[in-house]
Formats: structure tokens, sequence, C-alpha cells
């Protein structure tokens, strides 16, 4: 316990513990709701995933939508109709995405209200540089890391949200890798409350450009040695553009994932796009750039 | 001398009718009296003194208003109003019924034909004749005029009339009214000491002397008394000031059990609570379950709610004034009580003759040690107790300078052992005010007053370890601490030039030092350190506010009033400087003899902030200053409503309608963590804007063998903050759609009393996860099947109402006074008396991946005894 604040959660809790008396209570039924998630970009085609929501008290699985009608619109036009697949997705072969413009998705389901949402791929930014350093010994755990100063060129005109991923490519496929960052702009973005160090790791690391807006900004993330395949072809950096609904959606899911049920974290709204329902749907585009090691 | 012995028993007969119709006559309701008498061309006074002796009612009238009045008339077994009526309305005199006195006052009926050259001011203090303490809020009027003022704060009155004789009336609720005839020929320093109604009986009743309601310019405005307060049921038998001011309509506190004030849809630290003029930071024990306040050291409660007065500044919500008793001046007296929860000492006296008194009082809970025997083997808490202690001292200098020295100290400490784990946490103020009552002239008073308050919560973690290998030994110990620190010099002034306008006006300076959340670490292994680390976010932040104000209680006439000010405020910290000007009004327009009309519009700025985790109210609550970053909260605050007595002024009757708008509110950013210590709190916070709206219905009746109040408010509050629920307005925490609240108080004898109060009350919003659904990861696209639920769906933020808050508290009290004039006094309290389980909050519980949802509660059915005494 080496945070003194836990003392007083401690007693506090041991207080509270010789009065308080807890019962079953029942809660009024929930609504279930059609759940809409869609991640869109140009290099992929059209999908779309539908399931229903279920009571907080209900444990089991969640129920596919398999009779659904799943539509993209962009304007008064339909640009595609998505076929059921199986586990609950839904497909358009051979229609894509463009970027830059705003599509609309609708989707209806018999004895639900129909749901809709839109949004846009937001520009592709490219990573300007990726720069490799190798440092013995340095991690917590003596392994070797590997220091990537990711270049990230902003544009000024707006505010931009991004997504960094490293992958590496093993005889089975391709695989993220966990990295870690004390990157100031990757923590403001992240869910932590860990005191005693300052270094996170991730599997997938969001991050605006609220701190470096316009600039060419060096990112900085680390892999640890041990996690790579000397087999591979190297690690690929991948930079997603994500629109502002992905990234508040991926931030508030985090930090819902994070914080589970804390009594002394403020509660988390997951960011919802769909209306009449629960989902996402959100555009992005990505930049890869290959790093030999 | 059978004539002579006839005139002799005739004269004895009408001796004895006339004593037995005195002794029928006496304790009779003046509207029951019926008299006879028989006069040609006699004067009135002699008239007055034949009734006043057949009757048993006095009258007061000034010599000159009455002394040239002739009477011819005859009566028969009339009744008494009515033949005073008749003799007085023709000769153009009018007169007032003082029932509480057996008292008709007589006087001109009308004062307009008499032009007078000059004024003159009677002035001085209003006193308890028993205690010498002042009585804060006494009326005191010209009867015939029907034109007078109320004792401010300390006691101090003026009153400028027209030099002419006068009669003068000073009441004060629970106190017999006095009547003073009064030549004004010169300025006269009059200081009155007004007497309990009755002692023993505690029965009090209301006359038309003290100014009701519909008389008032002031409105959502709310007096106290200790006597009601303590009349109230209480939790654990400690009774508590707090929690009856949480049973008046626009108040509630929140959770149960708990001390908070909320009102009118504001948040704790809008309110403004001031003992003896000092702010109070934190103003509960026992993590909000108990009040700082020790009702025995406290004389006198106002709550303002609404339509402030332009000298109350820097909270947007309410003003709590409190005065502590300053401690008997005629004769050293004694008060305590024993009951479950804490016991408590009172001494009070007079020192260096009667111009200095002093009180000192002393309460301590020893929950701890009654219950240590019985705590089971796993109850690890081996410290929890709370104490606070009130001096006060004051001292007269001179008829024109008064000195006050206050001082309260207040602390809860908590310990716990867990194994190598030592812990322990513990949060007090500490308050002192220094005041100077000085009187400049007859109508200029003057009080400066000197204010340090400070506020601080600590918690220590400690941790030993040795290691069995190499024997040596760990050593972690951590601190944390929050608080606040005020320095307060103000100045402020009564000017009274007339009746028909009392104005106030003054300056203020404070140094706030805020310390919001400064935590030390130090890691030892062996001799070697590990760890050295002080974690200041921010650090201590200083910053200076400084307040002037001045407003005017007008009476254009005697129906129509208005309460005028402006308060201004400028506020210095680091970089950055905000200032405000705060225009407030308040108006009344009497429409009828019991019923006024009246509205209010204030503007309201709000210099600090408290940073709450919106769970729970706790003593971690930051207090931090407005920043470059953090802007000062406002608000706008408009009322209307309809205020009176009635059934002959028992009932005091209001209706209020209210709006409040709120500004650059605070709130912990979603997924904002109170326990990181390490982030600076201007990055966690959200800002935002609040609304409350609603309708206040509030029956007080003051006066009888039973009284009480029934209060009840439909409201609507909400907020809503760009960052939070998407943008979307959502439910205040503790927005409250109906509130219902009914006090009775009632004296079954001159030793029983039964009281109780129940309360009923919306449930609090909560924001509880109402569905499970499937997240993608947005890293992948694919969905997260491992997970369940995978994510959790919020209706909205505080989109779920737990079920109503209800609750019947009872006491029964017997009193009793023994011929030494020793009070002894025993109290059975029952808290939640037909045990409802009220929630205290709701979350779920797994029974492996099955969850449940579980309510907590706090009280059940609490049966409390006290024993109080007075020597």
């Amino acid at each position: 316990m080496k945070n003194p604040f836990l003392a007083f959660v401690f007693i506090l809790g041991i207080f509270f513990s010789a009065c308080e008396e807890m019962t079953d209570v029942s809660l009024p039924e929930e609504e279930t709701l059609l759940v809409v998630n869609s991640f869109f970009n140009p290099d992929s085609e059209w999908a779309a995933h539908v399931t229903l929501s279920q009571d907080r008290l209900n444990n089991e699985d969640f129920r596919f939508v398999e009779n659904a009608t799943v539509e993209v619109w962009q304007g008064n036009s339909k640009v595609a109709d998505l076929d059921y697949a199986a586990d609950g997705f839904y497909r358009a072969a051979n229609v894509r995405p463009r970027s830059g413009l705003t599509y609309e998705l609708r989707v209806s389901a018999p004895d639900f209200p129909m749901v809709t949402a839109s949004d846009a791929i937001p520009p592709r930014i490219s990573i300007a540089s990726v720069e490799l350093d190798t440092l013995q010994g340095s991690s917590e755990l003596g392994e070797t890391k590997l220091n990537f100063q990711v270049t990230v060129r902003d544009p000024g005109n707006a505010r931009n949200y991004y997504l960094i991923q490293v992958y590496e490519q093993q005889e089975w496929g391709s695989f993220s890798q966990i990295f870690s960052s004390t990157d100031q702009a990757i923590l403001e973005s992240s869910a932590n409350d860990d005191l005693e160090t300052g270094e996170h790791y991730f599997e997938a690391a969001i991050f605006d450009d609220e701190l470096f807006n316009g600039t060419d900004y060096p990112l900085d993330i680390s892999l640890s040695l041990f996690q790579h395949n000397p087999e591979s072809d190297g690690v690929y950096i991948v930079l997603r553009s994500i629109s502002e609904a992905y990234y508040r959606y991926w931030r508030t899911a985090d930090l819902q994932s994070y914080f589970g049920e804390n009594p002394f974290v403020e509660p988390i709204l997951i960011y919802n796009n769909i209306e009449n329902g629960i989902g996402i749907f959100a555009g992005f585009d990505s930049d890869t750039v290959r790093v030999e090691l | 001398m059978m004539k002579k012995n006839k005139a002799r028993s005739r004269a004895s007969l009408t001796v004895l009718v006339t004593l037995l119709l005195c002794a029928f006559c006496f304790g009779q309701p003046i509207e029951d009296i019926r008299i006879s008498g028989n006069y040609d061309n006699v004067k009135l006074t002699r008239v007055l003194e034949a009734i006043e002796s057949q009757s048993g009612i006095a009258f007061s009238y000034a010599s000159s208003d009455v002394a040239s009045v002739m009477i011819t008339y005859n009566y028969h077994n009339e009744p008494l109003l009515s033949v005073v009526t008749k003799l007085l309305k023709p000769n153009g005199l009018a007169y007032k019924v003082f029932r509480q006195n057996d008292n008709i006052v007589v006087y001109p009926a009308s004062t307009s034909r008499r032009r007078q050259q000059s004024n003159f001011t009677v002035s001085g203090y209003i006193l308890d004749k028993e205690s010498g303490e002042v009585l804060v809020g006494a009326n005191i009027y010209d009867v015939r005029r029907q034109i007078g003022t109320s004792s401010n704060k300390y006691g101090f009155y003026s009153l400028t009339l027209p030099a002419d004789s006068t009669v003068l009336a000073a009441a004060y609720l629970g106190y017999r009214t006095e009547l003073f005839n009064q030549k004004l020929d010169r300025d006269v320093q009059l200081n009155i000491h007004l007497a309990p109604q009755t002692v023993k009986g505690d029965t009090i009743s209301v006359e038309n002397e003290i100014t009701p309601a519909q008389q008032k310019t002031e409105m959502s405005s709310i007096d106290l008394s200790i006597k009601q307060i303590r009349s109230a049921p209480a939790l654990g038998g400690e009774i508590d000031l707090v929690k009856v001011v949480q049973l008046l309509p626009g108040v509630h506190g929140g959770n149960e059990g708990s001390s908070g004030l909320y009102v009118r849809g504001g948040s704790p630290d809008q309110n403004l609570i001031l003992i003896d003029d000092a702010p109070i930071y934190n103003a509960s024990h026992l993590f909000g379950f108990v009040s700082v306040f020790n009702t025995d050291a406290i004389h006198n409660v106002n709550l303002v709610k609404g339509g402030f007065p332009a000298r109350y500044g820097g909270r947007l919500s309410s003003v709590v004034d409190i005065s502590m008793k300053e401690g008997n001046r005629q004769k050293f007296e004694g008060r305590g009580s024993i009951g479950v929860l804490a016991s408590r000492l009172t001494l009070e006296g007079p020192i260096l003759s009667k111009r200095t008194s002093f009180l000192v009082s002393a309460r301590r809970t020893y929950l701890d040690l009654v219950t240590r025997p019985f705590w089971q083997e796993d109850f690890n808490l081996n410290k929890f107790h709370f104490y606070d202690a009130n001096i006060k001292v004051n001292h007269t200098l001179s008829d024109r300078n008064r000195l006050y020295l206050s001082f309260y100290r207040g602390s809860d400490q908590f310990a716990a052992k867990d194994l190598d784990l030592d812990t322990e946490l513990g949060w007090g103020n500490t308050i002192s005010t220094f005041r100077w009552n000085h009187l400049f002239n007859k109508k200029l008073f003057s009080n400066t007053t000197l204010i340090y308050s400070k506020y601080k919560f600590e918690t220590t973690t400690s941790e030993e370890r040795r290691d069995l290998e190499d024997n040596v030994v760990s050593r972690f110990d951590g601190e944390y601490f929050s608080g606040v620190r005020d320095m307060v010099a103000k100045i402020d002034f009564d000017y009274l030039p007339n009746p028909l306008h009392q104005i106030k006006f003054g300056a203020a300076a404070t140094r706030h030092r805020f310390s919001p959340g400064i935590s030390q670490y130090v890691e030892q292994q062996g001799q070697r350190s590990i760890l050295d680390t002080l974690l200041t976010p921010t650090g201590d932040i200083d910053s200076w506010e400084y307040n002037f104000y001045a407003e005017d209680d007008i009476h254009f006439t005697r129906r129509f009033s208005v309460n005028a000010g402006v308060h201004a405020a400028l506020y210095y910290t680091g970089a950055a400087s905000y200032r405000s000007v705060e225009p407030r009004i308040s108006a009344r327009l009497q429409y009828h003899k019991n019923w006024a009309f009246k509205a209010s519009f204030v503007n309201m700025t709000q210099n600090i902030h408290l940073l709450t985790n919106s769970g729970v109210g706790l003593p971690t609550d930051l207090w931090v200053p407005a920043t470059d970053k953090i802007k000062p909260q406002e608000s706008t605050q408009l009322a209307v409503g309809v205020a009176g007595t009635t059934l002959e002024n028992r009932y005091e009757v209001s209706v209020e309608g209210y709006y409040k708008k709120m500004d650059r509110l605070i709130e912990y950013q979603e997924g904002a963590n109170f326990l990181n210590l390490a982030e600076d709190w201007q990055d966690q916070v959200a800002f935002g804007d609040g609304t409350s709206y609603g309708v206040e219905f509030f029956v007080h009746k003051k006066s009888g063998t039973t009284t009480g109040w029934l209060g009840y408010t439909l409201s609507k509050t909400e907020r809503e903050f760009p960052e939070l629920n998407f943008g979307q307005p959502f439910p205040y925490r503790y927005d409250r759609r109906h509130d219902l609240k009914m006090v009775v108080n009632h004296r079954l004898s001159d030793a029983w009393e039964l009281s109780g109060n129940w309360v009923f009350g919306t449930g609090n919003a909560i924001t509880l996860a109402a569905t499970g659904y499937l997240l993608n990861d947005p890293a992948s696209g694919r969905p997260n099947l491992y997970a369940q639920p995978s994510g959790s769906h919020f209706r909205s933020r505080n989109g779920h109402r737990m079920s109503a808050n209800h609750r019947l508290d009872l006491a029964l009290r017997y009193h009793v006074t023994s011929d030494s004039g020793r009070e002894h006094s025993f109290s059975l309290s029952i808290y939640n008396a037909y045990n409802r389980r009220n929630p205290y909050f709701i979350y779920y519980s797994y029974d492996g991946l099955q969850p449940t949802a579980r309510q907590v509660t706090l009280f059940p059915i609490l049966p409390s005894i006290s024993y109080s005494f007075v020597f």
C-alpha cells in the first residue's frame, strides 16, 4: 500500500463495514438495443458487426443479429448493402469506402427501431521517418530495448487523432507487439493511475495532436528485444489517422475497461455515435513503415 | 345608622363583586372580558384607571396624548375591547393590544397633525435578562407610529424617532414583550433586558409585536433558535444543528445520515458556513455523519438560501450564519450531556464583574472505547474518535466598545493496523476570531474582525518488513495531506439614519492558502535510502480576495420595502485575477394585512471550488482556488413568492418559486481518479453549468404546546458539461424532485415532550450500468468475445434513480427541575423508527461471473438515550 491515500480507503472501508447492511435489490429490466460496431478504411471492404445488448444482470452470451438489413449511404445515394456473413458480421464484397466522404450506416432489424450513424475517413497522415536506437540492458528487467522515434508529420489545420501499433511478421502470421512508452502525447490519452513508474505498456496506443499541432513530432516508443523474432523481416510501425469518434470510443472504452467499477473513479460512459442503439461507426486510414532490425 | 350600614354593605358588596370580577377576568382572553361603568365628563385617564382595576388589563400611553380628553359614557357588561374602541376612536385615539403583557397601548390615531421640529435616537442593546446574552434580530418599535427596527447580530439597535412621548415595545420570539413609556426630548441609550417567556414550560406564544414574515423585506431566509434545534430527534442521541437545517424546505443532506448541505441544487462547497463570522471548510465529523457544531455552544442560526443581502459573498447557494453563545454575564452556569455517541460539557459565566463573560464547551465521542469489547477479531480499526472545543470570551470595554474572542478546534482521528501496515488519518478545523464592536455614535455601529480558519486532512501509512533471509528491515512511510488556510481582516458598518433606512457597508481582505494534495514518500532498506520523494502537483497556492459591499433596507411605505445592494470582489492568484460586481435586490409588497408578495434577484460569484468525488462526500475532497485555468463559479438566482401569517399569527406560511443558473462549475472528468496523487488536479476537472428550479412550500407553527413545520419542495436540478455525458444535460446526483418534511414538537406536560420528524425524498440519481454489450477492439476491429460483459452502457450519467428515501425519527424527553434549580433531562431517541432500508449506494456483486445488484443501507432502526443537565 504505497499510496498513502489508500490508507484512507482502507480505514473508510472498515468504518463503513461496521454499520452497513447489504441486500439484493431488483433493478428495472433494461430495454434491449441493437449494438452496431463498424470501423472502416479505404483498404478494406465495408463490414459491420451487429449484436444485441442485454440486461446488466444477464450473464448469457451476447446474441448475434442475423436478420438485419445493413446499408451504407453517402448523402442520398446508397453505396453498399451489407450481407450477413457469420458470427454477427455483415460484409459488402468489393465495395470500399473512400477517404474524405461522410457515410451514414443504417441498420434495421425486426422489432427494433432503425439505428443510424455517420462518420468519415480522415486524411491519411504519413510517418515522416522512423529512427531506431538499441540500448543494451536498459529495461527494468535488464533486457535490451529497441527505442523507436516515429516522426509524425501533423497537419496544422485541424485536430488530428492517431493510433499507433507495432507488428511483427511471424511465420504463422502478423502479430501485434506489446510496446512501452513514456511519451507525454500517448500518456495524456491513456488510462493509468500508476504512481510508481512513468512507463506504460500498450498493444495499441491512441493520441491526439494537442501537444504538437502542425509540427513534425517525434513520438517515442520502445520494444523489448526479448519479444523480437530474429527470423522476421523486421517490425512494422502502423500509424492510423483516426476520426474523432474512433478516438473517443477507444479512449472511453479503454478507461472503462481499465478502471472497471472502482468506486473512487468517476464513472466512464463509453462514447456512442449510434442513434437509437449502441456502438461505434468510425473511419480511419493508415500508413505503415517497416523497420529492419 | 341604617343608611350608613347599608352604604357600608353596598361598598363591601361592590368591592367583593369587583374582586370576583377581577378574579374572573384575570387569565381570561381579552376578547371575553366584559366591563361596566358610568361616567359623566370624566377625564379619560380616570376611566382607563377604572377599567384597569376592573379588568386587570393595564393601559400605556403618553400623558400628553390623553390629558385633555374628557369622557361621558355609560356601558353595562360590554366587551372590554368594544368599550375601549368607543372611548378612544371619537377622540382621535387608537390602541394596540399586547395580550402577552395584558396591556393596551393608547396613542393618537394620526401622527400627521403633529409637526416635529427634531428627531432623537433611542439606541442600545437588547439582551436576555437571565444570561445577559445579546438577542439577535429582536424587534423594537414605536407602537404609535408602527415603525421600528431589529437588533443586529451583536444585539445592537438604533431607532430614530420624532421628539415626542411615545410607547416603545421590544419583543423577541420566546421572550416576554416589554413596553416602555419613552419621552423623546434627547438621544437616549436604552439597554433592554427581555425575560424568557416561561422557563419551566417552554411554551412559546407569538404576539403581533414580533415582526411577521409579511413585514420583512428578506426572503428565502429562516432563523432557527437553539431551542428548536434541541427539541429535534437526534441520530445516536447527538443533537445536530446541520441535520435540523436539512429539515427545512429547499435543503437536504444528500445521503442518509450525512451532515452535508445541498441547497437549491447547489453543491456543498457553495454553502458559506460561518461560525462567529469565520468560514468553516469542513463541517463534519465521522466521515460526514455528525456536524462539527456543538449545540451547547451555539446561540443562534440563520439560513439564507436566496435573496442574499449584499453583505454576504463568496458562495453561490446558501449562508449558514451561526452565532456562538457569549457566556452568561449574570451567573456561573454549567450544562452537559451524556449520550451514546458523545458527551459534552459547557461552562460559562461572568468574570471581572459583569463586564466580561466566558464560555468553554467541549465534546468528545467515545464510540471506540465503548464498542471495543464487542469488536470481532478481524475488526482492526483501533482508533476512531472525534472531539471539538469552543472557547469564547467577551468583554465590554465601555458603552461604545466591546471585544469578542472566539476559538474553535475540532479533530477526527482514525487508525488501523493490518499485519505490518499501520495507517492513520485525521482531519479537522481550527478557527479563531477576534471582533471589536465600536459605536461611533447612536446611528453608526461598526464591527472589526480578524479571522484565522484552517482545515487540514492528513493520512499516513507505514509498513515495516523484516527479510527472513538477510534480516534486513525495510520500511516505507507515506504521507498525504491537503487543506486550506484563511486569514481575514474585515470591517462592517451598520448605519441607521432613521427607521426607513438600514444601511450596511463594509470591506474585507482575505488571504487563502490552498494545499490541494501534497504527498511524501520515504522508503528505506536497512540503512539504504530507496525513495525520498515529495510530490506536489501544484504545491501550495496563495490567493488574495478583496470584498466590498453596501446595502440599504429601504422602507418606502409601511407596505413596500426594498433591500438593494451591491457586492464587489477582486481576486488574485498567481498570474490570474478576477473581478466581479454582484447586484442584489429583494422587494416586498404587502398587499394585505397578513400577506406580502416578495421577489429577489441576486448575482453571486465564488472564487473557490471543492473538487469532490461524485460517489461519496468525504474529508478528502479538495478545496481548490480559481486559477488561470479554473475560472470562478457564478450564479444568478431569481425568486418570487408570497409570505405571511395566518390564524392569528400562529402559522407562518411561505410559498417561493426560484430559478438558479450556475456557471463554470467543476467536476472530476470521467475516468478521473482521486487516488491519483501524481496528476495535477487542474488536469482532472471538467467545466460546466447547472440549473435548478423549483417551488418551496413552508408552514411553520412557532407557538403553542405543539410547534413544528411542514416543508415541501418540488424541484429539478441538472448539470451540463461539454466533457461529461457526451455534452448532454444530466440530473445532478442530488436532484430531488419531491422533498417533504414534517417536524412536530408537542409538549405533553411541563415535564414531558414528544417530538418527531418524517422525511420523504426522491432517490438520489446515480450512474449505474444498465446494459452490457459487445465491444469491438478498435485496433483489430474484432469483437471482444471473451470479456463478459465487454462494455457497460449507461443510460446517462446519473441516469438511475435509487428508491425513495423516507424515515421517521422520534424523541421523548423528560425534563425536571430540582428544588436547587438544577435541570435534568432524559431523552429517548429512535432514528429510523420503522426501520426503512434507505439506499446509500448500489453496486454489482459477482458470484463467479453472475452479477447481482446489491444495495447498501447504513442505518437501520437506531434507538439511543441521552441525559442532559444544567447547573
